[in-house]
């Protein structure tokens, strides 16, 4: 070999080493898939409403507070503190400062003055919770992290319903405006935010397939920091088919499943070696609402005979493989839970003697036939019916089962005619507080909506419930929200059955997985790790 | 003669498109629900429902949606998508592509597949040959394709791992020039972008053409038959005529221009129902949207994918038509 050729070979040799050597520094990116059945439909926070969106939005987007723990209060996140004045009408919120946008601008109050104003303005998403108690305008810039909200009448779940407002980035949006509505506006930014964001959080959204995949990478000027084993980028896929899911997460192709697929594909992955199924108790309420103008539940006896007549413990042990029974309308771990409502269990006994008490004579109940819906495609609640039906056999009742389309039940919940005896609904928490819970069932006000559909009615109830939301004094305004919860289940409002608990399934290298108990907000991929 | 042909079928075509959208339109704004109340959410109050209905315009009169609607189509747009927020032209663009490059890629499997299986039945009529190709055709038809694409997975995805599970593609999609990732990638010379999107296009394709294929073998062996017994083909064979060219030049020819409807008939049934083949294997296509958009009572993407489909099906059967003129000399001289 002549030395011109070894020469060569010397210096192919360094380049090689050099290159492993330089590859061997570079620390590995850390990705997750996610995988979920949900497509992927939308991104500005004015206008998400379901797990998909929201989870999207926790992870772009930043809130003023967070929920942070199961059951407690929310705590201070973009506001480091914040002061309600004496008459409960003025909340003033201290910003913490240096938080970035993702284009690299600081958070300000001036952003969140606008996208307050923006989320009213739109009127879609979570607006409907500060429908009547905030106008736009209302919220007023006093100095760069100072701002105040001026709330038309005291509501006592404010600090709580700060969870689902995100702030958005009003340079990034005045910039990217169209033509819209809304005067000096424009569109708001809706058409820009539908392919991009403006939010602060962990996570940007590189690219978008809208109902195909999302592909987020890690934020490095987010203000919370990053450590070691944390994820770098995350693959959000939609998988339709749920088998194709299992398959996914045998196989190491996912890494976090969605909580959707059945206890019994749960089973199957947590046999499954490299696979985790955590399990976490919830803040859903599962419950068949009782049209209470449809006789003979127009009868508090009646109801309270079906609520003796039904089998809680073999629908939580063989259908939903999990969780406790409902205590009421409010679940267990929400703070301001009631623990002392009227618990329901089965009892034939204590059934007929409530049929007897009814104003319907035996041979009249006998006679009826009890409507049965659920929503199609939902083989627990299809499950459920079927446990009812048997159990409401021995009390004299026979029970029709059928399934409908989501939009046929929300049309049928919009009179009390239209509504069947029983519809079968989950209800999960959308912020801590049991106002999420006790409006929508218990209030008039809230009628039309497919969680009224018990079209339950009563003056005192009304009032208590009123009262608890205008009430600002935290311990006075749980009681009389413990108060509702007590006469709806005295007077059993509703069939609640149970508080499911919430699975996924995880290959175990990813730790770190939290449940907070607010829709959405466990989807949040800045508190995962990855080991190994 | 083309423009003669063109000028006097585009009325027609105008006259069915409009029949396709006045019918999907009424039909889209009697399904049960409130889509405002679906776009909403649940906790929405009365209030802000009434307020969407106004700005979607759905308390105006039937008539004078539609007016709204024609108008806004003519301006390529078809109104927002209660599901996406956004207007549903836009979602279809996106869509449209993926399931187009599908049924492309399961069509040319079925028509190269189908065509010398049907030849080779006939020819070899009642020989073992036709009996395996029998029995094929009538799985194909037979067996249900989430099944099948299902068995796929487990076997050659799952258990030998040879091929994606699910998806498009992997790694990043080509540059975007067309939205059909195997051409952009050829386009865009990106062997890798066309490696993976081959890779991930063969199980949904192959599951989605066994259908057509087994249809269009069926057909060509029973036009194949058909011919076989015809005076001019038993004179041809009685003169010398090369078998080859007498198979290929003058039966096939022949027997081809029956199965060229079908054809025709299987793609734009095929645009439409893709359905479950994009739902076995995660493909991001239109079927797959204009099914959850049924589903989820997206009333506008229902009136968007349905036009499109209907599109899709006049335009196929327009070049069928001309086609026809193509394989057959009696056809083109009547014009």
């Amino acid at each position: 070999m002549n030395k011109l050729a070894k020469l060569a070979l010397v210096g192919l040799a360094v380049v090689l080493m050099g290159g492993l050597a330089v590859g061997a520094g570079q620390p590995e990116e850390l990705v997750l898939t996610y995988v979920t059945q949900q497509e992927t439909m939308c991104f500005d926070p004015a206008k998400s409403v379901d797990e998909t969106e929201l989870g999207n939005i926790f992870n772009t987007y930043d809130m003023l507070v967070y929920p942070l723990e199961t059951g407690k209060a929310p705590v201070p996140w973009l506001a480091e503190s914040w002061d309600a004045s004496e008459d409960g009408l003025t909340y003033t919120f201290h910003l913490r400062k240096g938080v970035l946008f993702h284009d690299g601008t600081e958070l300000t109050a001036e952003d969140v003055a606008f996208s307050m104003d923006r989320m009213l303005g739109i009127n879609m998403g979570f607006s409907w919770l500060w429908k009547g108690i905030l106008d736009p305008g209302d919220v007023k810039v006093i100095d760069k992290y100072t701002v105040a909200f001026h709330l038309n009448k005291t509501f006592g779940p404010f600090i709580a319903t700060l969870v689902e407002f995100g702030i958005v980035n009003k340079d990034l949006i005045m910039a990217n405006m169209k033509a819209g509505e809304f005067g000096e506006f424009g569109d708001y930014g809706q058409e820009y935010l539908e392919m991009h964001d403006a939010g602060s959080g962990p996570y940007i959204p590189e690219s978008i397939e809208l109902g195909n995949r999302v592909i987020f990478g890690k934020f490095d000027g987010y203000w919370r920091g990053w450590e070691k084993g944390q994820i770098d980028k995350v693959r959000w896929l939609v998988i339709p088919e749920s088998a194709t899911m299992v398959v996914m997460m045998k196989k190491g192709e996912a890494d976090m499943s969605e909580q959707w697929l059945s206890p019994e594909a749960f089973e199957d992955l947590a046999a499954t070696p490299g696979v985790v199924v955590e399990e976490n108790p919830q803040m859903q309420l599962f419950f068949l609402q009782m049209n209470n103008k449809k006789p003979p539940f127009d009868d508090v006896n009646v109801r309270r005979a079906i609520s003796y007549a039904f089998d809680y413990e073999t629908a939580i042990e063989a259908i939903f493989k999990g969780g406790v029974q409902a205590e009421g309308a409010v679940p267990v771990l929400m703070p301001g839970h009631n623990p002392k409502v009227p618990v329901y269990y089965q009892d034939f006994d204590l059934a007929k003697l409530y049929l007897e008490q009814s104003r319907y004579s035996m041979e009249e109940l006998k006679g009826m036939t009890l409507s049965f819906v659920y929503v199609f495609g939902l083989e627990i609640e299809r499950k459920v019916g079927l446990l009812l039906a048997d159990n409401l056999r021995q009390i004299g009742f026979d029970v029709e089962i059928r399934s409908e389309p989501w939009g046929t039940i929300t049309d049928m919940a919009t009179k009390p005619e239209a509504t069947p005896h029983f519809t079968a609904i989950y209800h999960t928490a959308k912020y801590p507080s049991p106002d999420s819970h006790t409006y929508l069932i218990f209030n008039p006000k809230a009628w039309g909506n497919y969680i009224s559909m018990s079209w339950y009615e009563n003056p005192v109830v009304t009032y208590l419930a009123d009262k608890a939301r205008t009430t600002v004094d935290t311990q006075e305004r749980y009681r009389l929200y413990g108060e509702v919860q007590r006469i709806g289940a005295e007077e059993a409002a509703a069939l609640f059955v149970a508080n499911p608990v919430l699975r996924r399934a995880f290959r175990d290298h990813v730790k770190g997985y939290r449940y907070p108990g607010i829709l959405g907000y466990d989807l949040v991929f800045y508190n995962l790790r990855i080991e190994n | 003669m083309f423009g003669r042909y063109l000028v006097k079928r585009l009325p027609y075509m105008m006259l069915v498109l409009f029949g396709i959208s006045l019918l999907i339109f009424f039909l889209a704004r009697v399904m049960p629900g409130d889509p405002a109340r679906l776009a909403l959410g649940p906790e929405a109050t009365q209030e802000q429902v009434q307020a969407l209905r106004h700005r979607l315009g759905l308390d105006q009169p039937l008539y004078t949606q539609y007016y709204v609607f024609v108008k806004g189509l003519l301006k390529g747009e078809l109104g927002m998508s209660l599901v996406t927020k956004r207007d549903v032209s836009k979602d279809l663009i996106q869509r449209l592509p993926a399931t187009l490059e599908l049924v492309a890629v399961a069509m040319t499997i079925a028509i190269l597949g189908g065509i010398p299986l049907g030849m080779l039945s006939a020819l070899h009529k009642d020989r073992t040959i036709d009996q395996l190709s029998r029995v094929f055709a009538f799985a194909g038809v037979s067996f249900p394709r989430f099944w099948i694409g299902i068995m796929f997975q487990i076997g050659i995805a799952y258990t030998l791992g040879l091929l994606p599970i699910t998806g498009r593609i992997s790694g990043d999609p080509p540059a975007h020039m067309t939205g059909l990732y195997l051409l952009d990638s050829v386009l865009t010379r990106n062997l890798a972008a066309f490696m993976d999107s081959f890779k991930h296009m063969v199980l949904p394709a192959v599951t989605l053409s066994l259908s057509p294929l087994a249809q269009i073998t069926r057909l060509i062996r029973a036009s194949m038959i058909e011919e076989l017994r015809k005076d001019y083909t038993i004179v041809s064979r009685t003169i010398g005529m090369p078998e080859n060219l007498n198979i290929y030049k003058y039966m096939l020819k022949n027997a081809f221009t029956a199965t060229l409807t079908v054809i025709g008939l299987l793609v734009g049934w095929l645009i439409g129902n893709a359905f479950i083949v994009e739902q076995v294997f995660s493909w991001p296509g239109m079927a797959r949207y204009g099914v959850n958009s049924v589903l989820r009572n997206d009333f506008n993407a229902v009136v968007g994918v349905t036009l499109v489909i209907g599109v899709g099906y006049v335009f196929i059967n327009f070049i069928v038509d001309l086609l026809y003129g193509y394989l057959d000399p009696r056809i083109r001289l009547k014009k």
